[in-house]
C-alpha cells in the first residue's frame, strides 16, 4: 500500500474510534461485568485497547518513519 | 512510633531519595542553555515515558478524578481518561514529532521561540509565550493545592495547607533550579514509579479491605447505584461530552510543558514509544482513581461540592496503615512534584528565551541559567500567593486552563504542518481563539447542543488561521525551510 492509501485508512480508522467514542447507546442501568467492572467502564476499556492497535499502526513506519537527522 | 511519626519519615524518606537524584542531575549538568533546559535532547524510551507522564499526571488525576467520580460515578472514566489513551498519542504524531525536528534543527529550546524561528516573526512568539504563561500559572495552583488538601487530611491537620504548600515549592525549586531538565527528568522516573505504584497497590488493598471488588461494586449498587451507569444529563450529554473530548484530547501537547520534553526526546523512536505505552499506562492510573471516588461514595457519603477532592486521601486513612498513609501523602507529593518542576523550567526557560535575551541580546548562555534560576524563584512565590488565595475547585482551575491551551492548537499543528501557512494566521488564530473562548465563558456566545466554551474557541482559533493566512503572504522561503526542512 502507498504511504498516502494508509494516511487515508488512518483516517476513517481514526474517525470511527472517536464515533464509537460518543456512546450515547449505553446511557442508564447495565450489568457487572466478572461482578465488579461497571459496564460503561468496561465498554471504555475495550474501546481503549481498540486504540492502543491503532496507536501501533499509527507509530509503523508505514505512517510515521524514521528522521534521518536523528543520531 | 505513632502514625504521623510513620507517616512522616515515608514522607521525609521520598523527599530525600528526590534531592539526592536532583544532585546527581547537577552533576551531570553542563552551564550550557541547551544542556540546562533540554537536557542535551538525549532522552531515551524510558526517561523520556516518565518525564512525559510524570508531568502529565497532576492530583487533577489522583484528587480531582476520584472528586469527580464520587458525585458523577464511572462515566468520568469514558469522559476524561478513555479519549486522551488515543488523543495524546495521535498529537503527538501530528504535532509533536514535526515541532521536534523543526527545534532540532533551528537549535530552538522553548515553544515560542521555534515558532518565531519558523515564522520570522518575534511577535508570534510572543504571542505564544503570552497565552502558555497565562494559562500555566493556574495550572500550577492546582498541582500544589492538591498537595495541601492531601497532607492537612493525611496529618489531621498537624501540616497545615499552607505549610504543605510551601514545602513542596521549595524542594521542588531545590532539584529544579540546581540540575534543570536532567534532574526533572530524573526525578520524574523516580516520582512517576512512586504515585504509579502506590495507586495500584492502593486499588486492591483498598479493594480488599472493603471485601473484595465485588462486595466493594455490590455495595455502590445498593447505596448509590446511580453511579455505575452512564447518564445523558449535563456534562455526559453529546454536546459537552464530545466538546469535553476535543479539549483534554488537544491540551496536552499544547502544554508548553509536555512540548519542550518532546523536544527533548533523542530521537523518532523514542517518541513512537511513548505513544504505545501511554494508553496502557493510562488504564493503570485512571482506573483506580475513578473507582476510588465510586467507592468513596457508598463508604463515606455526604461530602459536598469540592470536600469531595479529599475522598481519595479519606479511603486511604480510613483503610491503610501509618505507612502506606505516608506512601499515599508521597504519591501525591510526587504527582504534584512532577509536574511543578517542569512547569516551573518551562515557563522560567520561557521568560529567560522569549522575553529577557530579545530586551538584552548579548546575554551570555551562563548568564541565561542563572537568570532561569532567579525566574524560578520569583514564579514559585507567585504560585504560593494564588494557592493561598484558592479560589475555584481542582476540576475548574483545570477546566480553565485546558481550554485555553487548546485555541493554540491551530497554530502549533499548522505551523509545522502547512508551509503557507502565516504569521499574520497564527497572530489572528491565538487572538481570536482566546476572544471567543473569553466570551463564551462569559456567557455572551451561545452555547448550541450545550457545547462548552472550548468549542467557540477552537473554531474561531482555526477561522482566524484561515482567514489571516489568507489574507498575507507567507515569510520567505528559506525562513520555512530552516524549520521544515525542504519541501
Amino acid at each position: 500500500m502507498s504511504p498516502a492509501a494508509h494516511q487515508r485508512l488512518f483516517a476513517v480508522l481514526a474517525v470511527a474510534l472517536i464515533v464509537l467514542h460518543v456512546d450515547t447507546w449505553n446511557a442508564g442501568p447495565g450489568p457487572l461485568v466478572f461482578g465488579w467492572l461497571p459496564w460503561d467502564l468496561a465498554y471504555h476499556l475495550a474501546w481503549m485497547a481498540a486504540a492502543a492497535v491503532l496507536v501501533f499502526y499509527m507509530t509503523s513506519s508505514a505512517l510515521w518513519p524514521e528522521d534521518p537527522d536523528d543520531p | 512510633m505513632s502514625s504521623l511519626a510513620a507517616i512522616g519519615l515515608v514522607v521525609a524518606a521520598y523527599l530525600a531519595v528526590t534531592l539526592v537524584i536532583g544532585a546527581v542531575a547537577y552533576r551531570r549538568t553542563s552551564g550550557t542553555p541547551e544542556d540546562y533546559f533540554l537536557g542535551g535532547r538525549a532522552a531515551r524510551t524510558f526517561i523520556l515515558f516518565m518525564a512525559l507522564f510524570g508531568t502529565n499526571t497532576t492530583p487533577f488525576v489522583l484528587l480531582g478524578i476520584p472528586g469527580l467520580a464520587y458525585h458523577q460515578g464511572v462515566a468520568v472514566f469514558g469522559l476524561n481518561a478513555a479519549i486522551v489513551g488515543f488523543g495524546i498519542p495521535l498529537t503527538f504524531f501530528l504535532i509533536g514529532e514535526p515541532a521536534r525536528r523543526a527545534a532540532r534543527r533551528l537549535g530552538a529550546i522553548t515553544p515560542a521561540e521555534l515558532y518565531a524561528e519558523r515564522f520570522g516573526s518575534p511577535a508570534v512568539g510572543l504571542a505564544l509565550f503570552a497565552a502558555f504563561f497565562l494559562y500555566t500559572l493556574p495550572y500550577m495552583v492546582t498541582a500544589v493545592i492538591g498537595a495541601g488538601l492531601t497532607a492537612e487530611v493525611l496529618t489531621e491537620g498537624h501540616l497545615s495547607f499552607g505549610a504543605a504548600s510551601a514545602l513542596i515549592l521549595g524542594i521542588t525549586i531545590a532539584y529544579t533550579t540546581l540540575g534543570g531538565m536532567r534532574a526533572t527528568m530524573w526525578t520524574n522516573v523516580f516520582q512517576g514509579a512512586t504515585f504509579l505504584g502506590f495507586i495500584v497497590a492502593a486499588f486492591f488493598l483498598i479493594a480488599d479491605r472493603l471485601g473484595g471488588l465485588g462486595a466493594a461494586a455490590t455495595a455502590v449498587q445498593a447505596r448509590a447505584p446511580h453511579l455505575l451507569e452512564k447518564t445523558t444529563a449535563g456534562a455526559f450529554a453529546p454536546g459537552p461530552w464530545a466538546s469535553w473530548a476535543l479539549a483534554i484530547s488537544l491540551t496536552v501537547i499544547a502544554f508548553p510543558h509536555m512540548l519542550v520534553r518532546v523536544f527533548a526526546a533523542r530521537d523518532a523512536a523514542a517518541l513512537k514509544n511513548v505513544c504505545r505505552l501511554y494508553p496502557f499506562v493510562l488504564v493503570l492510573l485512571w482506573l483506580p482513581a475513578v473507582l476510588f471516588g465510586v467507592w468513596g461514595a457508598a463508604e463515606i457519603p455526604g461530602l459536598q461540592g469540592k470536600a469531595s477532592d479529599a475522598v481519595f486521601p479519606l479511603l486511604v486513612a480510613r483503610h491503610l496503615g501509618p505507612v502506606l498513609q505516608g506512601m499515599a501523602l508521597a504519591g501525591v507529593l510526587a504527582a504534584v512534584m512532577s509536574t511543578l518542576d517542569a512547569q516551573l523550567l518551562t515557563l522560567s526557560s520561557m521568560l529567560t528565551r522569549d522575553v529577557l535575551r530579545r530586551l538584552l541580546p548579548g546575554l551570555a548562555p551562563a548568564r541565561e541559567v542563572v537568570a532561569a534560576r532567579l525566574f524560578t524563584l520569583a514564579l514559585s512565590a507567585a504560585v504560593f500567593v494564588l494557592v493561598l488565595a484558592r479560589l475555584a475547585s481542582l476540576f475548574d482551575i483545570a477546566a480553565f486552563s485546558f481550554s485555553g491551551y487548546v485555541t493554540l492548537t491551530p497554530t502549533l499543528l499548522l505551523g509545522v504542518r502547512w508551509r503557507r501557512f502565516t504569521a499574520a494566521g497564527a497572530i489572528a488564530s491565538i487572538a481570536a481563539g482566546n476572544l471567543a473562548l473569553g466570551l463564551a465563558f462569559a456567557g455572551v456566545l451561545p452555547a448550541p447542543f450545550g457545547v462548552l466554551p472550548v468549542a467557540w474557541g477552537l473554531v474561531a482559533a482555526i477561522a482566524g488561521a484561515l482567514v489571516g493566512t489568507a489574507l498575507s503572504r507567507p515569510p520567505p522561503e528559506p525562513v520555512i525551510t530552516r524549520a521544515l526542512g525542504p519541501a
